[in-house]
């Protein structure tokens, strides 16, 4: 009786296991995220369910800062996701160990003309597309015009909110008497943020690479040491908070966000939210106060520097050999260029598109309509990001920059020996 | 006449019953530990990233010696070594003892106080002391400045961010010595006290003489498994200061992450890997020979 009663419950259990395979005969494929929160994928993937009811999407979260070690890992074990939407600078580096899909031909013409002009190159490597731009955050800058209001120098701020070094260093000596108050920031400890001390080398007109060649860095040119000059000289006046070889991005945006800043490198959606009573009421800071995107400050006879682009990429990895969940990979990491997706993106997420036809959601808001007529004319600055050493020169930039701020190197030892290091890279 | 290979594997069969359940473990142990252990060391030797691996032989050694960074990190790690065992092995020892003298109540407190950072996340744990370390908002310097003192700027200069990361491992490190030497304290038989006491031996002799010889074996273990421990000085480095400022605090550890999770080099960073296997197992070994003939069981 025994062994009839097993046999059956075996049966029924494989009987079971047959109709829910049969029922569900969608194509999975498995999806990983570190940009969009849980509740943003669940919501993201919502969307292209209803839009594609016959791709079953397998997603994990998978925090930003472990990414890399996570993708590294599956890549070891052949357990890499189809599809994986992160920061840029680390899918090129995806690309450059061989894991990702080139997706130039999956793109139509009249889907590469919608792009936003230039910004396929950033992510295209000797013809290869290693990525789709989905959207993005553009590092620029800002001035807290409350502050600026308190010491009675709010006329100094030119009407185009073009800044001068010379209005800059107006402003700063009048705002520096303000309790508590840092004209500027200077952060260099090596946790991200590296855009905000490349803006200073930019208002000097010193780049880190300059047309497209990442074999050498321009960095120590004279520029760039009069502007790792200046920076010290900024640090010695007190003008940004002390210690800047031992502060990262959470310092910052403690100064930020409690108003202590007048000048800073901020995203348009930073800049929005700083502005607004909830972001007050929700504690982040202690008044309201209005902040106002400028353009880069710059050094008289510079040309107004570029806006850093911060985005969110879209890659596909290698290894599916079925060509059905190889094809569903693609409509889902193509997804992410719809309108359905970026609209919404774009709002829920308060970036900017990278498409032409996808409206921000965030437009009428000041600081983002400054920042995308400010795109329109300066352009993008080019961080290196399709530099195959891209991580590791960003790593070995922080190291050589402290030095200097420390006193053990000067400015021109310092660029010099970053410079070094560079070349090496490609040895 | 049995042979020792025959005993052996007589002995083996007569305890099978406590093999099979040990299996699990070794099982764990060799999927877990030993086979990566071997695959590290393997790899050392080979050029190799996510894809590719090519025979390269001493190659990965002879770059990492050339290195000026992984000089900088093998002096950081022997200064964590140097510094950090004595105070690891020392202050709990200090804090256990005078806890001994105290109520069961207290005692415990002590435990669970000088525990807590043992159980709770290095991540936030890290978040807490960047923040009591912060040079401008920071606890550390208001209690300075309490006293008189002018602010320091501990995690922007070499010898702040040092002295920050060693009191960081300190408190992460003093919980599993507090448990054990109270554990050893209170197995030493309080008869041999009053002995001692009725011969006239005073409290610094009657430390030297009996406590510290009986409590040598935990002191011998802390000494090795904290040395080892030292040698991979990583998460709050990683955590706290990224190495900096200008690799004033980097490790062996920390630049194995950078080199193999960061620049995807890894038979470079199973180099620094299986060199630092050899260094803490030399050490470990003598120190282990050395102390345990002083052993008293």
């Amino acid at each position: 009786m025994k062994k009839i009663l097993a046999v059956l419950l075996v049966l029924g259990l494989l009987a079971g296991a047959a109709s829910v395979a049969a029922a569900d005969d969608r194509v999975t494929v498995s999806f990983w995220s570190g940009s969009l929160s849980v509740d943003y994928q669940k919501e993201a993937l919502a969307i292209f369910t209803q839009l594609h009811p016959e791709i079953k999407v397998e997603n994990e979260f998978v925090p930003m800062g472990n990414v890399a070690d996570k993708v590294t890992l599956a890549a070891a074990a052949e357990a890499l996701p189809n599809v994986l939407l992160g920061y840029a600078g680390r899918s090129i580096a995806f690309y450059f160990q061989d894991l990702t899909e080139p997706l130039e031909a999956t793109l139509t013409q009249e889907e590469i003309d919608n792009f936003i002009p230039g910004i396929l190159d950033i992510y295209t490597v000797d013809g290869t597309l290693t990525s789709y731009p989905v959207y993005q955050n553009v590092i620029g800058y800002a001035v807290n015009k409350t502050l600026l209001e308190e010491a009675g120098c709010l006329e100094l701020l030119p009407e185009n909110r073009e800044i001068t070094l010379d209005t800059w260093t107006q402003i700063a000596e009048k705002t520096s008497v303000l309790p508590g108050v840092y004209p500027a920031h200077l952060i260099a400890k090596g946790k991200g943020g590296d855009y905000y001390i490349l803006q200073y080398f930019q208002m000097f007109g010193a780049n880190q690479f300059e047309g497209r060649d990442y074999t050498q860095t321009t960095l120590n040119s004279d520029a760039g040491v009069k502007a790792l000059e200046w920076m010290i000289d900024m640090a010695d006046k007190g003008w940004c908070p002390p210690g800047p070889a031992g502060l990262d991005s959470t310092d910052y945006a403690k100064w930020l966000y409690t108003g202590k800043l007048v000048f800073m490198g901020c995203e348009p959606s930073m800049t929005t939210n700083f502005t607004r009573t909830e972001y007050f009421n929700q504690g982040f800071a202690d008044r309201i106060y209005e902040l106002c995107a400028t353009q880069t400050p710059h050094v008289e006879g510079v040309p107004i520097p570029g806006l850093f682009p911060s985005p969110t990429n879209v890659v596909v990895f290698k290894g599916e050999n079925d060509p059905a969940k190889k094809e569903a990979a693609i409509t889902l990491a193509k997804f992410f260029l719809t309108q359905d997706f970026s609209d919404w993106a774009t709002e829920t997420m308060q970036t900017l598109p990278t498409q032409r036809d996808v409206s921000s959601g965030m437009e009428l808001e000041p600081a983002f309509q400054f920042t995308l007529k400010l795109l329109a004319e300066v352009g993008m600055a080019d961080l290196g990001m399709a530099s195959p050493y891209y991580l590791e020169v960003r790593l070995a930039r922080f190291p050589e920059l402290q030095a200097a701020f420390m006193g053990i190197k000067t400015p021109r030892e310092a660029l010099d020996d970053f410079a070094k290091i560079v070349a090496d890279m490609w040895r | 006449m049995k042979t020792n290979r025959e005993n052996f594997l007589h002995l083996v069969w007569k305890a099978r019953a406590a093999y099979f359940f040990l299996l699990p473990l070794l099982f764990g142990i060799v999927v877990f530990k030993l086979k990566p252990l071997v695959e590290g060391v393997r790899l050392s030797f080979f050029e190799a990233n996510i894809k590719e691996q090519v025979f390269v032989g001493f190659g990965n050694y002879i770059k990492m010696w050339g290195d000026p960074l992984f000089w900088r990190a093998m002096g950081n790690t022997m200064f964590y070594v140097i510094v950090m065992v004595p105070l690891i092995l020392l202050v709990p020892l200090l804090i256990a003892l005078v806890s001994t003298k105290t109520s069961r109540t207290t005692q415990s407190f002590f435990r669970a106080a000088f525990y807590l950072p043992v159980v709770s996340a290095g991540i936030v744990m890290s978040m807490v002391w960047m923040w009591i370390f912060q040079s401008s908002y920071g606890v550390a310097n208001y209690f300075l400045s309490l006293v008189g003192m002018d602010p320091v700027l501990w995690l922007a200069t070499s010898s702040g961010s040092r002295l920050a990361v060693c009191i960081v491992q300190l408190t992460w490190s003093l919980g599993i010595p507090l448990i054990l030497y109270l554990s050893a304290l209170a197995a030493i038989p309080k008869v041999v006290y009053e002995a001692a006491a009725i011969d006239g031996a005073g409290p610094f002799s009657r430390f030297f003489k009996i406590t510290l010889p009986l409590i040598m074996p935990t002191v011998v273990y802390l000494l090795i498994m904290e040395t080892i421990g030292r040698f991979q000085t990583f998460s709050a480095i990683l955590l706290m200061t990224a190495g900096g400022p200008a690799y004033s605090t980097t490790s062996i550890v920390h630049r194995l992450y950078q080199v193999g999770f960061v620049s995807y080099r890894f038979g470079e960073a199973s180099a620094y890997g299986t060199l630092l296997l050899v260094i803490t197992f030399i050490v470990a070994f003598f120190q282990f020979r050395y102390l345990n003939k002083k052993l008293e069981f």
